[in-house]
């Protein structure tokens, strides 16, 4: 149990440490700015509100991470988000390059979109994805596969390489 | 390995400037809207309040249970003295005189009772040809001139003719008094304090 002291600074250490990787992972999921930052809210209002203690600064951010995930896929779920026909955001200042290779990842089905992003954004393993989307290692694997060849067929990539993402 | 491209797009994604500042006061806003002042110290005075209610109301309790027993008790005497004079009130006119209650009603005269010895009662069912003997059960009881007609203890009330007819007939209830021993199967009344007829 924190004091509001300790709260206060866990939750605003949490969020300088943690905010970016969470919107980008809300925004992974709902392929949407705006969305994604009210997710990340959420997700930090949620860890206000249930002052969960963690055993340390991974574990913290697992929970976030999964927090995120579960806030994303209920907003997917509400009727006022599938009733809307959002404009996608304009992503022109990116270079080519970076563009091509995200509306691919954004393109791809969230079940593999999701472990790669964890992959290559936040650089886990995949006894890690496993352990933070509760499914089996050899699950997220064949869906890192899969997520791969289909990028690969899309935007191709050296053979060396899975692609180049 | 090559730079990642993924990892670089992301990175160049442009989120909001003020997003860890505006998050942090709506946060600070919402914890100030469930905990208003928020500190350790007033849940603690809170909890100090509440124990304290529950102890007042606790005490509240054990009193009002205390004086519920209290008045139950005195009902519960009430009702037995009144029950215990009504039983007095109630109980046989032959009770001895002397057992009124005095504290009743100091003022008021005891009411005045009596009795006699009765070892003649019943229903005539049978009538001797002069009128002068009548089978009661199975004894033959027979008046004569000297068997008095009344009682004549001092408080006895006037012998009237409803309560004491002056011929016997079958059907008459009859209450007396002999001397004699009734086991004999005739004896000579004393005193005949009753004779009704039946009701018509």
């Amino acid at each position: 149990m924190y004091n509001s002291f300790e709260l206060n600074e866990s939750v605003r250490r949490a969020l300088d440490r943690y905010s970016q990787s969470l919107i980008k992972i809300a925004f992974a999921y709902l392929k949407n700015l705006a969305d994604a930052e009210e997710v990340a809210q959420d997700v930090f209002l949620a860890y206000l509100q249930k002052r969960p203690v963690f055993e340390n600064a991974e574990h913290e951010k697992a929970w976030l991470i999964r927090t995120t995930i579960n806030k994303s896929k209920n907003m997917l779920k509400t009727g006022w988000f599938r009733s809307r026909n959002p404009v996608p955001d304009n992503l022109s200042y990116l270079p080519p390059e970076e563009n091509e290779v995200l509306q691919a990842v954004l393109a791809l089905d969230k079940k593999y979109r999701i472990p790669i992003h964890l992959h290559y954004y936040e650089g886990y393993s995949i006894q890690e994805i496993a352990d933070i989307l509760q499914a089996k290692p050899a699950t997220v694997g064949t869906w890192l596969a899969r997520g791969r060849l289909l990028l690969k067929e899309k935007i191709g990539g050296a053979e060396d390489e899975a692609f180049s993402i | 390995m090559k730079r990642s491209v993924y990892k670089s797009a992301m990175s160049h994604l442009k989120t909001s400037e003020n997003f860890n500042e505006a998050t942090y006061q709506k946060l600070m806003r919402e914890m100030e809207k469930t905990e208003p002042k928020g500190t350790i110290n007033q849940i603690q005075t809170k909890e100090m309040a509440k124990m304290e209610k529950a102890k007042k109301r606790s005490l509240t309790g054990w009193t009002a249970g205390v004086a519920a027993c209290a008045v139950l008790a005195v009902g519960i005497f009430a009702i037995n003295q009144n029950g215990s004079k009504g039983d007095q009130t109630a109980a046989p006119t032959n009770a001895p005189a002397a057992t009124s209650q005095p504290s009743a009603a100091p003022t008021q005269k005891p009411p005045i009772r009596g009795k006699v010895a009765v070892n003649i009662d019943g229903v005539i069912s049978e009538v001797s040809a002069d009128g002068k003997s009548f089978k009661v059960g199975d004894l033959w009881v027979e008046v004569t001139d000297q068997t008095r007609l009344g009682s004549s203890e001092p408080t006895a009330a006037e012998p009237s003719e409803e309560l004491l007819s002056k011929t016997f007939k079958v059907g008459n209830i009859v209450s007396g008094y002999t001397s004699q021993d009734v086991s004999t199967g005739k004896v000579t009344a004393d005193v005949i304090y009753n004779n009704i007829p039946p009701q018509k």
